[in-house]
């Protein structure tokens, strides 16, 4: 999802964190930094001169022994003490007839070498060694080793406390004077052995530890090979050698660094002094007397020295703290567990870790540095390394530390600065969600309010809380919508007067004064129309045929509002105009359908119930176009419904079906037409009234009037609707028969025949019509103009409708106070005489054709002429006024 | 019969022979049928002048108007004048509103013919 996309508080949140978040660890990672070097330059700067003091002591530490070296074979002591060890050992050589040792001694000694050298010796070596390799061959070493190793009640490396032995030889006398000198410089000068060795064939005449080397010939005996050898024939040249450390089978392969000095009797060199350096010593050194922390080396600091086999020359500091774990961590990184099993016996990893990381590697090239390694053990280290410069060996030393702990301080402004961004972040986030939320809303209140203005509520307005721009926001909300209230009121004001005038004139179409229309008809009608609050398409006509039947017409126009009102007042003019030239309801109520499908561009429809009453004859006539029912009360009987044909509505279709029916009617009936206003009302509950209800609550006993009778029904319709709104108009007409027609009636008169297809029936029909209209006192033109017409009318039917077929034709003859009527009926083929060419009256008459003259006759001499095909049948209305 | 039709002949003023044609009663769809054979001998012999007297003629119709022009026409085809006297008002009103009078010899009477007649006589006579 794009940003964009995010709602204005999830981007205040977003935006707030990220800046948070970006300078927290920008600072973060820029003091982190420049908080790191200073750090590894402190922390290299501590080791270069931790290492550089180690160094110094190192360096001066070999320096001095050296020193020491030269001076101590030129004791007297040691002089006098080789020189008696040398007469000594001859004169065990001397001792002829007595075996050096009985055979149990040397079983002894060899039980020795057997049970307690050898399997000490083997469990440190790679090879397998055998007894012969080390065992004495002379006598007299065999002697001293006895008595001094195997038959000294001290054990290995304690051996050095016995002072003489029991033999009671001249050597023993010998060792018991001079061993305690020995011993003192031993232990002044922290070595581990000490060996006097006759420089001439290389015996060692004496030994401070007695270990198997102990009487045995450097030049030929079993140590011939080792570096101690070499540092023995280097030194009865008469130099001060030192040779590295080698694993020394007399020590059990423990490793063994030795220092060899001439001795000098006189300017002859008469012995060899070899002193094997104590590792405890060098150690101390290095490891600063195990007190690490107090020289800056902290916890994971440490120094040592590294000769140029890459081998340790000092203790790893681990193996001193944490052996156990040292241990561990050698065999986890694959070191060969015997190596390590070698480590822990002779507890020293001198000789035996081997480092190849980068800091010995340069320190060993002579380099001095310091550097970020990964240190023997995979871990990542601050190192300072530099070569040491000791005499006969080639070694460097290296103080390193783990970056872990150097950098431990950096480590935790890390972890400070993370957490504290977590912190930073999250609290700023929680601002930007609180800011978002302040902000956003009155943004939110704004939105609701605006979808409930747009929803048509005018009345909302919002809190002006702030004098930011949100504030003008809302002030100029609510002045729009201030504004929309007002015009919205001024446009629904204006609106309603319009509607109000609609209203009137919609009423001032229909019909107020009844009483014309009925008056000496026998019948009192009373229409009562109430408007709803809506102008609405209720309409009734009462109107009077040229005949004297007095046509009752009640409509509903479809909808509300003016297009209803329009059309209802369309609908009305139609019938207005139209009724009186109808005989039939249904024909009527068709003709005005035909019209209004014509004038009507928005389908609109209207129901429309017609009763054509006929006070002379008794009888009425009823046709719907889908309106609701007449109600007829009979004297004293249920309402009840005489004419339930409901037809098809008008004004959508053209030739709809509509079906008329007469019946007889009586003095006393009450006929009620009524619009769906009354069984639609609505009461509070949104019932409606229902016509069965309405039916059953009109009373058997109408009232004396028509407007007794209108006025009971809207009665009705107020007591079910309890206060409701009316929702549409209300339109009832009442029709009371009060008795049989007067005068009035007696002047309309129609007279019907009906005569064959045959010109001669003519003559008969002629006069039969104009005796009926002569008995009505007509003018003598007009009964003229009569026969004329009927004449020509009838003529052109039997000529060009039925020709030679055989037809009947009906003429219906009319006769009211103010015109006649005529109605001509066929059911030839369709032939509209209206639609003839009219003659040419350009021409002179002698030249024209004679043809279309009737038609032209019939339409000057009649007021109206009307022709309609319907249903087969033609039909030809013509009236004309009578001026009396 | 609702039509009766008498033809003579006549001497008109100015020596003239005349064949007189008077109409009784209704001249109709039902009478037309009549009119027009009784009327043909007349427009047979195509006399010099024909004088229609439609005194008796009380009623028209279109049907009798047709008789009535279709005559005239056909005489004056055949060199023959043709005049219509003593039209009523009622026959006089059909042809007004036909507008079929304009161009045709109609005399309130007999009278006008003649007068008309031996005015036209005595106008040739001169004029030779």
């Amino acid at each position: 999802m794009a940003f964009k996309h995010f709602s204005i508080r999830t981007k205040f949140l977003l935006v707030f964190s990220w800046l948070a978040l970006v300078s927290i660890f920008l600072t973060g990672w820029l003091s982190y930094r420049s908080a790191k070097q200073a750090l590894e330059t402190v922390t290299f700067d501590r080791m270069t001169t931790v290492r550089e003091s180690q160094k110094q002591a190192v360096e001066s530490y070999f320096h001095d022994l050296r020193e020491d070296m030269t001076i101590l074979p030129s004791l007297p002591s040691i002089v006098r003490a080789t020189r008696d060890f040398t007469d000594a050992f001859r004169a065990l050589e001397t001792r002829k007839g007595k075996p050096a040792l009985t055979p149990a001694e040397r079983k002894a000694l060899r039980a020795y070498y057997e049970k307690q050298f050898l399997p000490k010796l083997q469990r440190a070596s790679d090879r397998l060694h055998t007894v012969e390799e080390f065992w004495p061959k002379d006598d007299r070493t065999q002697f001293l080793q006895y008595h001094y190793i195997a038959a000294n009640p001290y054990v290995w490396q304690e051996r050095g406390r016995l002072n003489k032995a029991s033999d009671r030889s001249r050597y023993s006398a010998i060792h018991e004077q001079v061993h305690p000198v020995m011993q003192n410089v031993v232990r002044a000068f922290d070595f581990y052995d000490l060996h006097l060795i006759e420089a001439q064939t290389g015996r060692i005449l004496y030994s401070f530890q007695k270990e198997t080397d102990f009487g045995t010939s450097l030049l030929t005996g079993p140590y011939r090979e080792t570096k101690l050898s070499r540092a023995f024939r280097q030194a009865r040249k008469g130099a001060v050698t030192f040779v590295d450390f080698e694993h020394y089978p007399p020590s059990l392969l423990m490793p063994s660094a030795f220092f060899a000095a001439p001795i000098f009797d006189g300017s002859r060199v008469t012995g060899v002094l070899a002193v094997q350096i104590s590792t405890d010593r060098l150690n101390a050194l290095m490891t600063s007397n195990h007190n690490w922390r107090a020289v800056g080396l902290g916890e994971t600091g440490e120094t040592y020295l590294i000769g140029d086999d890459h081998k340790l020359r000092s203790d790893a500091r681990p193996l001193v703290e944490t052996p156990s774990e040292y241990v561990r961590q050698l065999l986890a990184l694959g070191t060969d567990p015997t190596l390590v099993d070698r480590m822990t016996v002779h507890s020293t990893s001198i000789l035996y870790q081997e480092i190849r990381t980068e800091a010995p590697t340069e320190a060993l090239r002579g380099i001095t540095g310091t550097k970020i390694t990964m240190d023997y053990r995979g871990i990542p280290v601050l190192s300072s390394y530099a070569p040491l410069a000791i005499t006969d060996v080639h070694w460097a030393l290296v103080a390193k530390i783990e970056a872990a702990e150097a950098l431990a301080p950096v480590q935790h402004l890390r972890e400070t600065v993370r957490a504290l961004g977590l912190i930073v972040t999250l609290f700023s986030g929680f601002l930007g969600f609180i800011f978002a939320r302040s902000f956003t809303r009155p943004i939110l209140l704004l939105t609701e309010r605006a979808a409930e203005l747009g929803q048509g509520d005018l009345s909302k307005r919002v809190p002006v809380t702030s004098k930011d721009e949100l504030g003008l926001l809302a002030v100029s909300f609510n002045q729009m919508a201030e504004n929309l209230q007002r015009t919205e009121e001024e446009l629904r004001e204006a609106t309603n007067r319009e509607l109000q005038i609609a209203r009137d004139i919609q009423m001032g179409i229909l019909p107020t004064d009844l009483s014309s229309f009925t008056s000496g008809t026998g019948l009192d009608i009373h229409a009562t129309l109430e408007p709803a609050q809506q102008v609405g398409g209720d309409l009734f006509e009462v109107t009077r045929t040229g005949d004297g039947r007095v046509v009752v017409i009640m409509g509903d126009v479809s909808g509300k509002g003016i297009p209803a009102a329009l059309f209802m007042a369309v609908t009305v003019t139609l019938l207005r105009t139209k009724a009186p030239h109808f005989v039939r309801p249904e024909e009527l109520l068709q003709r005005v359908n035909e019209d209004l499908v014509l004038l009507n561009p928005h389908t609109m429809f209207v129901t429309l119930l017609c009763g054509m009453f006929d006070t002379r004859a008794g009888t009425v006539s009823w046709a719907s176009a889908g309106h609701m029912p007449p109600v007829l009360i009979r004297n004293g009987q249920r309402p009840m419904l005489p004419f339930e044909e409901q037809g098809t509505v008008a004004g959508i279709a053209s030739g709809i079906d509509i079906q008329g029916h007469t019946m007889a009617f009586q003095p006393g009936d009450t006929f009620i037409l009524y619009t769906d206003g009354v069984t639609e009302a609505y009461n509070p509950n949104g019932d409606l009234l229902g016509e069965q209800p309405f039916l059953e609550q009109l009373s058997p006993q109408p009232g004396r009037t028509a407007s007794e009778t209108t006025a009971s029904v809207m009665e009705i319709v107020r007591r079910h609707a309890a206060g409701a709104l009316q929702s549409d108009d209300i339109a009832v007409i009442a029709v009371h028969v009060t008795g049989a027609g007067d005068g009035a009636t007696a002047q309309s008169a129609e007279k019907t025949l009906r005569l064959p297809n045959d010109t001669r029936a003519l003559e008969r029909a002629q006069t039969e019509i104009e005796s009926f209209y002569a008995a009505h006192h007509v003018s003598a033109e007009l009964l003229h103009d009569v026969r004329l017409v009927l004449d020509e009318v009838l003529s052109n039917i039997m000529q060009y409708g039925y020709g030679d077929k055989p037809g009947d034709i009906e003429v219906l003859a009319a006769i009211s106070t103010d015109r006649i009527r005529l109605v001509v009926r066929d059911r030839a083929r369709p032939f509209n005489p209206l639609e003839q060419p009219e003659p040419d009256f350009s021409t002179p008459p002698d030249d024209r054709s004679v043809g279309g003259l009737g038609v032209y006759l019939v339409r000057q001499l009649m007021d109206r002429v009307e022709y309609a095909y319907e249903s087969g049948e033609n039909r030809l209305v013509m009236e004309r006024r009578i001026t009396r | 019969m609702s039509l009766s039709i008498q033809i003579s002949q006549q001497a008109k003023s100015g020596n003239i022979q005349a064949t007189v044609v008077k109409m009784e009663g209704r001249l109709d769809t039902a009478t037309s049928p009549q009119a027009e054979k009784e009327l043909a001998p007349v427009i047979q012999a195509g006399p010099k002048v024909v004088e229609l007297d439609l005194a008796g003629l009380n009623f028209v119709s279109s049907a009798g108007l047709r008789v009535l022009l279709g005559t005239r026409k056909t005489l004056a085809a055949k060199g023959s004048q043709c005049y219509m006297t003593n039209l009523q008002p009622q026959i006089q009103k059909v042809f007004d509103i036909v507008k079929a009078l304009p161009g045709m010899s109609v005399f309130q009477n007999t009278q006008e013919l003649d007068a008309y007649l031996s005015t036209m006589q005595r106008k040739m006579t001169e004029g030779k």
